[in-house]
């Protein structure tokens, strides 16, 4: 039986589909949209007065090309492989070139979308200190793209080579080449041009033809990596699950944990105990966790700047409600992901016990910011 | 003098849902410095029966007490009262093994100088010295399940249940966990073993209860069960598939 590998992409992209707009509902829903449409408007007042204060000196298309060129050049590919394909799939090896074809126009399609919002983002910029008419503006729109189509191409390609630290050279080299014609475009032509030789755009051919040869001998020499297809497909999968989970609860969304030795001593601050354990075992899982303690670090470093910089007490005191506030609705997940999975069994802790020592760690954690945003405003 | 029952399961039918029963009418008795082997094939209810005791599934017919405490008394207590080493090592991703063992040690209310004091020779014993600090979601099955039991160990209930506990281990930390159930016993522990190994079983386990279809098929030690089979110079090997055999 031969595989039908449209009919398996085709379901895959609409279990994907179906998994956004689930969790799209939720995310309008959400409070957190809320602050985001806020920062936003925010942004969009103070965004004039920030394109007026460019000096006249600052090579701004070459920042542009810099830009674009990292958005261009990040070319991740959602695959929409799960585990068991390591076993089923890879004796249709040869007849996945379809299937792959179609992620990456997937994957073209959603990083351009990407890439327009950034260029829309940057256009008062360019509008206001650059030419940017007739022919220029078609370029302005019409680059990028093309770049992007033979980004995402060339990566995919590299996905091959099984050494990472290959393809991270690789990755430098597509930025290179990338950032080469987008500087050429965005500068009009008068990057690296020394006494009307255009070096920018030798460079640019030489970097080309490079590619090409290297590019067809990767083809041919490597195999698919699956693992890394698959680790790269899980990364991206989880990105999308974090980003859900800040509004919403997501089941399939494990913890991942770091060690964070260096942070550790505050768990050890709480004496040896019985009716410690509890909170000690609550406070180690939230100070190990990725998300929920990344989150909160980053929510308190954000509030204690912004705090700094406002001016006026009642800026700061409206800032430092808002990132508690936001605190303490990331915060509610404490305890609930340890209390659960099936895990409850192993101390002896009475689910009364857990709740009230997830509740403690909560309040504690909550002072903690607390008492950083009021050291920020009194400095 | 007979030793008191430190657990005691008398008459119990149950299973998962109302409509389908998996245990019926099974009783028996750990008692105090024994060790008592739950044998069974697979899917003969042994750890249906451990789950019943541990207050995980409620009997619908009969009762189970541990040291005279039944758990809808007091279920604070009663989960206290043993140490469980289940067949399938479960463990917080975010902590050490280390911490592990501490918060099991301060949750069981022991003082920490008697924490330290027993911390030691396990993690010497079982060789995790070098483990102490690394994460259990980077170890071998075997070392999670030593995590698991040392974790029991290290609180020294007076009753061990212990699921399976040899699948996964190495050789020397079977010997290991083998020694220290010994040693508990003399201490005075009672220990339920449910295995599949039944050679370890009749070297190192006092009675045992056979378990076939739900239903204890026949219990005693060895002598008792070769008395009653008719098969007096026969292993426990032997006596075990003439009995799930014939039934």
């Amino acid at each position: 039986m031969k595989l039908d590998v449209e009919a398996l992409f085709r379901e895959r992209l609409h279990r994907f589909t179906a998994e956004v707009v689930r969790y799209g509902q939720y995310m309008a829903n959400g409070s957190v949209l809320m602050v985001a449409v806020f920062l936003c408007g925010l942004l969009a007042y103070y965004y004039p007065s920030l394109v007026r204060s460019i000096p006249a000196g600052f090579p701004l298309p070459y920042a542009l090309a810099v830009v674009f060129a990292i958005f261009v050049t990040r070319s991740p590919h959602r695959t929409f492989l799960v585990e068991a394909d390591l076993l089923f799939l890879t004796p249709a090896e040869s007849g996945m070139a379809r299937y792959f074809q179609k992620t990456q126009v997937y994957n073209f399609a959603v990083q351009s979308i990407g890439l327009f919002l950034v260029m829309l983002l940057c256009l008062p910029l360019y509008r206001g200190t650059l030419a940017g008419g007739g022919v220029q503006g078609w370029l302005y729109w019409a680059v990028p793209f093309v770049l992007k189509g033979w980004n995402v191409h060339a990566s995919w390609i590299a996905m091959r080579l099984p050494d990472k630290r290959q393809r991270a050279a690789h990755t430098l080299g597509r930025f290179g080449f990338t950032f080469f014609l987008l500087a050429w475009m965005l500068g009009e032509g008068s990057f690296l041009v020394w006494r009307h030789v255009p070096y920018g755009a030798v460079v640019w051919m030489a970097l080309l033809v490079w590619f090409h040869v290297r590019l067809q001998r990767m083809g041919k020499r490597h195999a698919y990596q699956w693992y890394q297809l698959l680790e790269m497909e899980s990364g991206l999968r989880r990105r999308f699950y974090q980003i859900a989970g800040q509004f919403r609860d997501v089941p399939s969304l494990r913890q991942r944990v770091k060690p964070r030795r260096w942070l550790m001593w505050v768990a050890r601050l709480i004496p040896y105990r019985t009716a410690n354990a509890g909170r000690i075992l609550f406070l180690t899982v939230f100070l190990r966790s990725v998300d929920q303690a990344g989150v909160y670090i980053r929510l308190v470093a954000i509030s204690a700047l912004l705090i700094l910089i406002m001016p006026g007490l009642l800026a700061k005191v409206a800032v430092a409600v808002l990132f508690l506030w936001m605190s303490a609705s990331q915060l509610k997940g404490v305890g609930t992901e340890t209390r659960h999975r099936g895990r409850s069994s192993l101390l002896p802790l009475s689910e009364q016990q857990q709740r009230h020592a997830a509740m403690w760690v909560r309040r504690a954690l909550l002072l903690a910011q607390t008492a950083v945003s009021v050291l920020a405003s009194l400095l | 003098m007979t030793a008191t029952a430190l657990l005691e399961v008398k008459g119990v039918t149950g299973g998962y849902s109302a409509s389908h029963t998996v245990i019926e009418d099974v009783s028996f008795q750990v008692r105090e410095k024994e060790i008592v082997a739950l044998i069974g094939l697979n899917g003969a209810g042994k750890s249906t029966t451990i789950k019943h005791i541990l207050g995980l599934l409620e009997p619908r017919e009969g009762e189970i007490s541990i040291a005279g405490r039944t758990f809808s008394a007091d279920p604070d207590t009663y989960r206290h009262a043993y140490g469980y080493i289940p067949e399938s090592p479960v463990y917080y991703e975010e902590l050490t093994l280390w911490e592990h063992l501490e918060l099991a040690a301060m949750s069981h209310g022991l003082e920490k100088e008697v924490f330290m004091e027993r911390v030691q020779p396990l993690l010497r014993e079982f060789r995790m010295e070098e483990a102490r600090d690394r994460f259990p979601q980077q170890f071998s099955k075997g070392m999670r399940q030593k995590l698991m039991i040392m974790m029991a160990l290290m609180v020294r209930p007076a009753l061990y249940i212990v699921d399976e506990p040899i699948l996964g281990l190495d050789p020397l930390g079977i010997r290991t966990l083998l020694t220290w159930l010994a040693r508990c016993k003399e201490q005075g522990a009672g220990i339920l073993m449910s295995t599949h190994i039944l050679a370890t079983a009749e070297k190192y386990c006092d009675r045992f209860i056979i378990l076939h279809k739900g239903r204890i098929k026949a219990q005693g030690t060895l002598e008792e069960l070769r008395r009653t089979t008719g098969m007096p110079h026969h292993s426990l090997d032997d006596i075990y598939l003439q009995l799930v055999e014939e039934a």
